[in-house]
């Protein structure tokens, strides 16, 4: 829904986007992306344990902060990534995190 | 009990510490050692890195830090402790930068060589983090 959303968007700095979006998408590689969703639910779990609703959300946001935000401000400042690309990716995972989080403190 | 708002304190020196290790490694890993590949990757010759690179590159690694000492003590809390914790730890948070280059390399072209040199980057700079601080444990209680 994210990349639906806020595809025409990253179209315009993402060329490998861009051409991946004018064709239907690979089955592998939509198999590849649900397998990461898969394995960070499950590290998340594992790493937060048991806690709160609310500890739940701030330790993911710790998560996203520490490693995918920081590992997007690398991309803009070693790869020349635009920002506008580095922050709806980053915008992405802030949201995966968040909603995976959030079940995670809820359903324990 | 909540885990965020426990009374413990963070060891804000050796988070300063293990920043300041894994700066120099880091500057290592991407010049001495992988330097002429990573150039080569990014099609052109090795540049010298800008002030402000260098100051963001710093910043992001002492967030880095802050966030590996939390969940470390987050991690001691609640599993295993000392080094065993810190080599398990790193290797769950290692998890998460590993998923973000691989969606790089598969939706946006990046070289699998790139993604390989950042991922290695990115174990180094978490194990040598969460050993620091495993090892330097002076975790106060607040009063």
């Amino acid at each position: 829904v994210w990349y639906a959303v806020l595809g025409k968007e990253l179209s315009k700095v993402s060329p490998a986007f861009a051409e991946a979006s004018k064709q239907r998408p690979e089955p592998w590689k939509m198999g590849v992306v649900i397998a990461q969703g898969i394995v960070i639910a499950s590290v998340i779990s594992y790493i937060i344990g048991v806690v709160s609703f609310v500890d739940a959300l701030q330790l993911s946001f710790l998560l996203w902060l520490g490693l995918a935000a920081m590992q997007w401000v690398g991309s803009m400042v070693w790869e020349k990534v635009p920002l506008k690309m580095a922050a709806i990716h980053g915008g992405d995972w802030l949201v995966k995190l968040l909603i995976i989080g959030s079940i995670v403190g809820v359903w324990q | 009990m909540s885990v965020i708002d426990n009374n413990r304190k963070l060891n804000y020196l050796a988070i300063l510490v293990a920043t300041i290790v894994a700066f120099v490694a880091s500057a290592l890993w991407y010049s001495v050692i992988f330097g002429k590949a990573y150039a080569s990757l990014r099609g052109g010759a090795p540049v010298a890195p800008e002030p402000w690179q260098i100051l963001v590159e710093f910043a992001k690694t002492l967030v880095v830090a802050y966030v590996v000492a939390r969940f470390l003590m987050l991690f001691t809390l609640t599993g295993p402790s000392g080094s065993k914790a810190a080599l398990s730890l790193t290797a769950w948070l290692w998890i998460f930068p590993v998923m973000i280059l691989l969606g790089s390399i598969l939706h946006e072209n990046v070289p699998w060589g790139l993604g390989a040199i950042h991922a290695g980057d990115w174990l180094m700079k978490l194990l040598v983090m969460a050993l620091i601080l495993s090892i330097w444990r002076t975790e106060t209680t607040a009063k």
